[in-house]
């Protein structure tokens, strides 16, 4: 009789016909020993195949700690990674597919307001920064805190001002708006929002 | 170097705006040609852009505005009404439209014109 997979945390046999693969990519279940890996449906199998180079970095790394020594807690962290890259592709909103039918997120690494942060990276870097509890972001001058800041805001598809539609940027020197050139312009005016993608930083303290 | 005549017409200039609902109802609405506004933008120039959340509450800035404690009451007033109503909004996903006929953005309103009408003549 083939023996079943003993999960190392748990202890529980776990038998080959319960969702036992037969073709886990290098790097997964490695740990399992000689045994079948488990059997995955068409979609689970795409999704595997796309965590081998994850699995492979894992195993690297626990080769490296075996080296040290660490063998006795080998099994029990590649099975943790095992569970959170598991969690990570079928946990979230439930939504099993394809890679073609996965939602794709747009990739956010700024703050509120500046998604792509192509206002954030050009903050000097004493600079404070601020949520505005409007969906925005602030940063500001530390020596002039009200005089020289930049405001992100997300902007809103619904409103019936075309220059708030997109992300924006309203930016002030020494306590005057300013447009994208540095010119004074009225708060309220079209020219002091500036279209996060022709924002340049252009205060000078 | 901080500038406080100027943050001191700013911090006027921020609440005059909010005391001012006929102009909301054009500029938010979109029926002003010049200009363009709406209330996140209104309440993030006076509350981010100008300070009024917390740079203006320091104590090493707030006595360079030389008001009188009865006057930084009726402001303290007004930025916790600001306050209460940011949470509200943000729970209530409440609209322009919607903000501009709503009593407890009314009484924001007012509560501002009761600070520019005492706003003390330099």
């Amino acid at each position: 009789m083939e023996p079943g997979y003993k999960d190392p945390t748990t202890g529980t046999v776990i038998a080959p016909s319960d969702r036992i693969p037969n073709h886990a990519p290098p790097g997964i279940f490695n740990h399992l020993g000689p045994q079948s890996p488990p059997q995955l449906n068409g979609a689970e199998n795409i999704m595997v195949s796309l965590l081998a180079p994850v699995g492979e970095a894992i195993n690297t790394f626990i080769s490296g700690a075996d080296d040290h020594g660490n063998k006795g807690g080998k099994a029990y962290i590649k099975a943790g990674f095992d569970i959170i890259a598991f969690g990570m592709l079928f946990g979230g909103e439930g939504k099993v597919g394809t890679p073609k039918e996965l939602p794709v997120a747009p990739k956010e690494i700024g703050p509120a307001g500046d998604a792509s942060a192509k206002v954030t990276k050009q903050i000097p870097k004493d600079w404070t920064k601020e949520s505005t509890g409007t969906g925005g972001t602030i940063f500001k001058d530390p020596n002039n805190v009200s005089g020289n800041n930049v405001r992100v805001m997300q902007g809103d598809t619904e409103s019936p001002n075309p220059a708030q539609q997109v992300p924006y940027v309203k930016q002030m020197q020494n306590g005057k708006q300013v447009d994208v050139n540095g010119q004074k312009v009225p708060s309220n005016s079209q020219e002091a929002h500036i279209p996060t993608e022709q924002f340049k930083f252009i205060i000078r303290r | 170097m901080i500038n406080y005549q100027i943050w001191k017409e700013n911090i006027f200039n921020g609440i005059n705006t909010i005391s001012d609902i006929e102009t909301q109802k054009k500029i938010w609405m979109g029926k002003d040609p010049n200009y363009v506004s709406s209330f996140v933008e209104d309440i993030s120039t006076l509350m981010d852009s100008y300070g009024f959340k917390n740079d203006f509450w320091q104590d090493k800035n707030i006595v360079n505005f030389y008001f009188d404690n009865r006057f930084i009451q009726e402001l303290k007033i007004l930025k916790n009404m600001i306050l209460d109503y940011l949470n509200y909004w943000n729970n209530e996903k409440l609209t322009d439209e919607e903000i501009l006929n709503d009593n407890e953005w009314h009484k924001i309103v007012e509560q501002a014109k009761k600070i520019v009408a005492l706003w003390p003549k330099e």
